[in-house]
């Protein structure tokens, strides 16, 4: 909403000297919130009124004149190319070192040989909101020297207020302009507007029938004839501009500007085009019919439904409420007599009809909020008056000074007005206890004691209605449809008492309860946070959505698994993700493009599987509330992703491209720092060949992750975490990757499942550990866990055989093909005392033959 | 071996063993001397094995003499030399100048995202405070997203938020303040006091516009909780996370889910709430952070309205309460001075590795 300083000022007595930043601070303070401050003169600074003194031809082009002007000072010299220019005329002038809203800056110069000191300027040219045919001309009595501003009636600050949608009635100046003076606790000057009738009565002319007393409560109008619609003056021009809205006519001009500054919206018809009752204009206020038709204001024929509400004649509708009217009866320049409509609609309905035709209009932007029943009649009189005033012909007058009305004005408004309001909208009434207002505000009771609260609450157009034992009751107005209940006013007090006379206090009760979410899984979360901080890994955080095809490689297309968006941004944005990692990959092609090439990123997030069978709808309690009732399955996972090289920093040290290692030692990370020990015959984490159920995987290298625990009742059992692996060349080219990536994906509930617990200490060893390396040649086929299980598992060194590791693996010269050597370091240890050169000999021998006999495996030597 | 014999090769071999050790230029060269003269295997060892074997207590007695002279001699020689040695190497080593100037070795270190760490604070501050955690979901029912917090359907408070729609019942949430009804119902009996850290959407895509971003919700129910405390709250917050100069400023505004309701201003602390000079200066001398008002608005509060309390199942009557959302990527880009939300989503390292 834009607000007009100057309007202001004539709507409240405001005290001598308050600058627009002083109201703009006032009305924020109560709520009205000054988003933007602007000063519609700082356009024109440098611009005067200038009489042309004389115009010569200039001696070098056919075009263009030399002009003396007058401004107030030295004659000065322009040369102008304008065809309008004559000796007498008052023109704008711009003088030398002003610049123009385009950005022009006007220099002393000199055009083909002629000296130029300035520029004689049109409309466009400064930034007008109309346009003129060559110069601006100005009125006569405008003396030479005089700002533009002054001239133009645009010695104005305009703001502009971010209204919330409850409060309808600072959608208007006359609104507006009472908050203010309650918040300057000053006097706002409203009298009601007059309107003198000097044609026959309305009730000859015209007649109206609510049909669709729901939609339409009450419905007012007036008719005023001998109109002359022409274009509206100056000052109404310049004050439409000022609030944003652009002239049409005189007509047209004065109902907009009755609704900015009553906030009630008014329509005016051509009183000629509709249709007749036994001699009568016949207003049919109606649900549309389905199928109907109607060809609106902005030229598009619309076809409405049953809910629509529409203003009809006998025969057609002719107006869609509250939204737009119709072209057939709309008027123009031929018009002479208007029927002028106010009236009061459903909200839901405009709402509704608006938003199905997306036709937002400043009418149904009101009507949705909720406009004054009770201000139609003050609202038609003001507009049939001004009407009245200015259908004049500018020939057949003088002007009356200053209001560019016309003496002689041929505009008559019929006697009375047609008002139909079969539901009666009284005024509520609203209960308020001074103790519950000192309570909820946290304020003394002297603070807002009876008198307070009656001087403040009439101040904003409240009236007192009487009181209960305990409490006032209040009339409140029509036009504050939002203060309904005890709460709403106090919410007034607090406005006009402003926030900072409520002193701040802390309260002291904490929660009892746990909250609503589980601390188990949010030290996970965190732990795995700090785990991959620690490896490498940088955060990401991607929106939710993805485009269907990104899914594909990861769901086979399962379209009836994912959950679409009805009204997305975009194609690509129009899925909700089922994995991190497409989110992930296209991090890295982003940083690819941009030449950094060593990503490591993670992302924890919830994935989103598809509905929830108990989620139909919401479960108004404790089990459903507390998430029982989700309408989809959020699925929270932790998901990383590597590419480029790998390896410490440091100006020795050796970087490799990322490969599986890289990611399932991130996972292994991952699982340590969640108290789950990832190395040793105690581990209860497995790395298991994955097959073709992870598609978007590497064939040669993915794997699942499976964490072995206790079930319930002791019965063990094994938890999937999540896969681990590179990912599918064809996903690396489809992304357009520089390099090969590898990632991970977890279910951050698993892995809280299977956090370890506070571990007990064990002592530490007395005995000195004896470390043996052999190389071992076996086939291909036999994996790593398969050789450790089976050597940990072995019954003569149980007890001795402390740690199992491969420290290296090789293939090449000396290893036949199908084979490979690993290089097995075991450390062996008593507890109770130093082991033998024997009894280690005999150990390793027990294992190494174990080895031959199961896997068949050599020692290499 | 006999005496001679014995006699004989020591002679022989000490004055070789003793010129191998004075050539001897290192440790490593110095150890294989001392393996091979004086090792197991040396003649040494074969001189002191032989001498037992000497058939008279007389010749025993002699080799064994000249055996330990020997070892004597040797093993004096071979400490000095090694000293010197290893005296030569620490002059060596003390000579040496490494290049100090070149990086550590070390381990790439990760960087949590900025909304995590910024989340974190927020939390940290409203734990401090009492506040618990709360979750709910992201996928919410039209009920609790808005009927329940007193937005009905076709009511313009709706136009507030562009809502993503999954059916005509079912929004991706546009806040987090579901999550206030969902405690209500499901904590049930006061004090109930959350706070609720969560991905939010709205169909908005812009410079300052992110169609998913994150909030952080205050909810805090009991029987007499006033403005006062509301008030109080904030003060303690904002001092926390903008810093123990910062002020806050209530403006009354309008949420349907609270009633009083405020936005909340913190005075700037770019420009210390003066409007001019500061960090984020312009060249016309005014505070561009704040745009010269002194203040930023960072968040939405109020007291929780009556029909909000009715839907959680609690008596409004009995009970009152207060509520605020802070939206996480507006701190952040506070904080930081992070200009384009959108570089919060598109996860440059280049960006993530600055926090």
């Amino acid at each position: 909403m834009r607000v007009s300083m100057t309007w202001l000022a004539e709507l409240v007595e405001l005290p001598k000297g308050t600058t627009p930043a002083q109201v703009a601070e006032r009305l924020t303070a109560v709520g009205l919130e000054v988003e933007a401050v602007e000063d519609l003169a700082a356009p024109l600074f440098g611009v005067v009124v200038a009489r042309v003194a004389a115009v010569e031809p200039h001696p070098q082009a056919d075009k263009l004149r030399v002009c003396t002007v007058e401004a107030g000072g030295e004659p000065l010299s322009v040369v102008c190319g304008a065809p309008n220019v004559a000796v007498g005329a008052r023109v704008l002038l711009a003088r030398v070192g002003t610049v123009l809203p385009g950005g022009k800056r006007i220099e002393a110069a000199t055009i083909r040989g002629v000296h130029s000191q300035g520029m004689l300027c049109s409309a466009q040219e400064l930034g007008l909101p109309f346009s003129t045919d060559g110069l601006l001309l100005v009125d006569d009595k405008q003396p030479p020297g005089t700002t533009a501003a002054a001239a133009l009636d645009r010695e104005d600050t305009v703001f502009t207020l971010g209204v919330t949608p409850n409060r309808p009635d600072a959608l208007s100046h006359l609104g507006v302009a009472r908050e203010l003076a309650a918040a300057l606790r000053v006097r706002l000057r409203a009298a009601p507007p007059t309107c003198p009738e000097r044609a026959g009565p309305v009730d000859d002319l015209a007649q109206v029938t609510i049909e669709d007393v729901e939609g339409c409560p009450r419905y007012a109008a007036r008719v005023v004839e001998g109109v002359l619609v022409g274009p509206s003056p100056t000052w109404l021009v310049m004050r439409l501009a000022a609030c944003g809205v652009r002239s049409v006519n005189n007509v047209v001009d004065v109902t907009n500007l009755v609704m900015m500054e009553r906030g009630i919206p008014l329509h005016a018809f051509d009183y000629d085009k509709i249709g007749r009752e036994k001699n009568r204009a016949a207003i049919v206020v109606r649900s549309a019919r389905a199928g109907e038709r109607l060809a609106t204001l902005d030229g598009k024929v619309r076809e409405l439904v049953d809910t629509d509400l529409v203003i009809a004649d006998p025969e057609r509708a002719i107006a869609l409420a509250g939204v737009m009217g119709g072209a057939d009866t709309e008027v123009s320049a031929g018009t002479t007599r208007v029927l002028l409509e106010c009236a009061h609609f459903l909200p839901a309905r405009v709402r509704k009809t608006a938003r199905r035709l997306a036709l937002h209009s400043e009418a149904s932007h009101r009507f949705e909020r909720g406009s004054d029943p009770n201000g139609l009649p003050a609202s038609l009189d003001r507009a049939a008056a001004l009407i009245a005033e200015l259908s004049f012909d500018a020939t057949k007058g003088p002007e009356r000074p200053g209001t560019g009305v016309h003496n002689i004005s041929g505009g008559r408004v019929a006697r009375g007005i047609v008002d139909v309001a079969p539901k009666k909208i009284l005024p509520a009434v609203v209960a308020l206890r001074p103790k519950r207002a000192a309570q909820l505000l946290g304020l003394p009771a002297k603070a807002v004691d009876e008198a307070t609260i009656s001087k403040l609450l009439l101040s904003i157009g409240l009236e007192v209605d009487g009181r209960d034992a305990e409490a006032l009751r209040f009339r409140v107005p029509t036009f504050r449809p939002d203060l309904t209940r005890e709460v709403d006013l106090i919410e007034e007090l607090l406005r006009l008492l402003g926030t900072d006379s409520v002193p701040a206090t802390l309260p002291a009760r904490a929660s009892e309860a746990e909250g609503l979410h589980d601390p188990r899984r949010h030290r996970v979360v965190q732990a795995v946070r700090s785990a991959l901080e620690a490896a490498g890994f940088d955060e990401a955080v991607n929106l939710a959505f993805l485009s269907p095809s990104a899914l594909d490689p990861f769901d086979g297309g399962d379209a009836a698994g994912r959950i679409a968006i009805k009204n997305p941004l975009g194609e690509e944005m129009s899925v909700l993700r089922k994995t991190l990692l497409p989110g992930l990959l296209m991090n890295a092609a982003t940083n690819h493009r941009r030449q950094e090439l060593d990503v490591r990123l993670f992302e924890v997030a919830n994935v989103f599987l598809g509905r929830n069978p108990s989620g139909k709808a919401p479960v108004r309690e404790k089990e459903g509330a507390a998430g029982g009732d989700a309408w989809a399955r959020e699925v929270p996972r932790i998901a990383g992703i590597a590419t480029g090289e790998g390896g410490g920093l440091g100006f020795d040290v050796a970087r490799k491209p990322v490969d599986f290692y890289d990611a399932r030692g991130a996972v292994e990370q991952i699982l340590e720092g969640i108290g789950v020990p990832c190395a040793g015959a105690a581990s209860p984490v497995s790395f298991t060949a994955a097959d073709h159920r992870y598609p978007f995987l590497h064939p040669r290298a993915r794997a699942e992750v499976w964490v072995a625990r206790k079930g319930p009742e002791g019965v063990p059992s094994r938890s999937f975490v999540g896969v681990v692996g590179e990912l599918h060349p064809d996903l690396v080219a489809a992304y357009q990757l520089k390099s090969r990536a590898v990632g991970f994906e977890l279910d951050v509930e698993t892995l809280a499942r299977v956090a370890g617990e506070r571990p007990r200490v064990k002592a530490l060893p007395r005995f000195p550990a004896v470390r043996r390396d052999f190389a071992l040649v076996l086939d291909d086929k036999v994996t790593a866990a398969d050789l450790c299980a089976r050597l940990n598992d072995n019954g003569a060194v149980r007890g001795l055989l402390e740690s199992l590791e491969v420290f290296d693996v090789y293939r090449g010269p000396g290893i036949p093909a199908g084979k490979r050597s690993l290089a097995l370091a075991l450390t062996l240890r008593a507890p109770d005392r130093t082991l033998t050169d024997d009894e280690v000999t005999r150990a390793t021998g027990v294992l190494l033959e174990d080895a031959r006999a199961h896997f068949g495996a050599e020692v290499r030597s | 071996m006999t005496l001679a014999e014995i006699e004989q090769l020591l002679q022989q071999s000490v004055d070789r063993a003793l010129g191998a050790l004075a050539g001897a230029k290192s440790a490593d060269e110095l150890e294989s001397c001392r393996v091979q003269y004086l090792g197991q295997k040396g003649f040494l060892s074969q001189a002191k094995k032989s001498v037992g074997q000497l058939p008279t207590v007389d010749d025993k007695k002699k080799a064994g003499k000249l055996a330990n002279d020997a070892d004597a001699r040797l093993g004096k020689a071979y400490d000095e030399h090694k000293q010197r040695i290893e005296a030569a190497a620490r002059e060596a080593e003390l000579a040496e100048r490494w290049d100090v100037t070149l990086p550590g070795r070390r381990a790439l270190r990760g960087r949590r995202h900025p909304l995590t760490v910024t989340a974190d604070d927020i939390l940290d501050v409203l734990g401090a405070l009492g506040f618990v955690r709360a979750e709910g979901p992201e996928i919410e029912h039209d009920w609790y997203n808005f009927e329940a917090l007193n937005v009905p359907r076709d009511h313009p408070a709706r136009d507030m938020q562009d809502t993503f729609y999954i059916d005509d019942d079912v929004v991706l949430r546009t806040h987090t303040s579901p999550v206030q009804v969902r405690a209500m119902l499901a904590i049930g009996k006061p004090p109930i006091r959350v706070a609720c850290y969560g991905r939010v959407y709205r169909n908005d895509h812009d410079i300052t516009h992110s169609p998913m971003f994150h909030q952080v919700e205050g909810l805090y129910v009991d029987g007499s909780v006033t403005f006062g405390d509301l008030k109080g709250t904030l003060q303690v917050f904002v001092e926390r996370i903008f810093g123990a100069k910062s002020k806050v400023r209530l403006r009354p505004s309008f949420f349907p889910f609270t009633e009083p309701s405020v936005e909340v201003d913190v005075s700037c602390f770019s420009c210390n709430g003066t409007g001019s000079g500061g960090a984020t200066v312009g060249d016309d001398g005014r505070c561009r952070l704040c745009k010269a008002t002194g203040w930023i608005e960072i968040m939405g509060a109020g007291m929780v309205d009556p029909e909000v309390l009715r839907f959680g199942g609690l008596d409004p009557d009995k009970l009152t309460g207060f509520a605020f959302g802070i939206g996480v990527e507006r701190v952040a880009m506070l904080r930081w001075g992070v200009s384009d939300i959108r570089l919060f989503f598109e996860n440059d390292r280049r960006f993530l590795r600055q926090f």
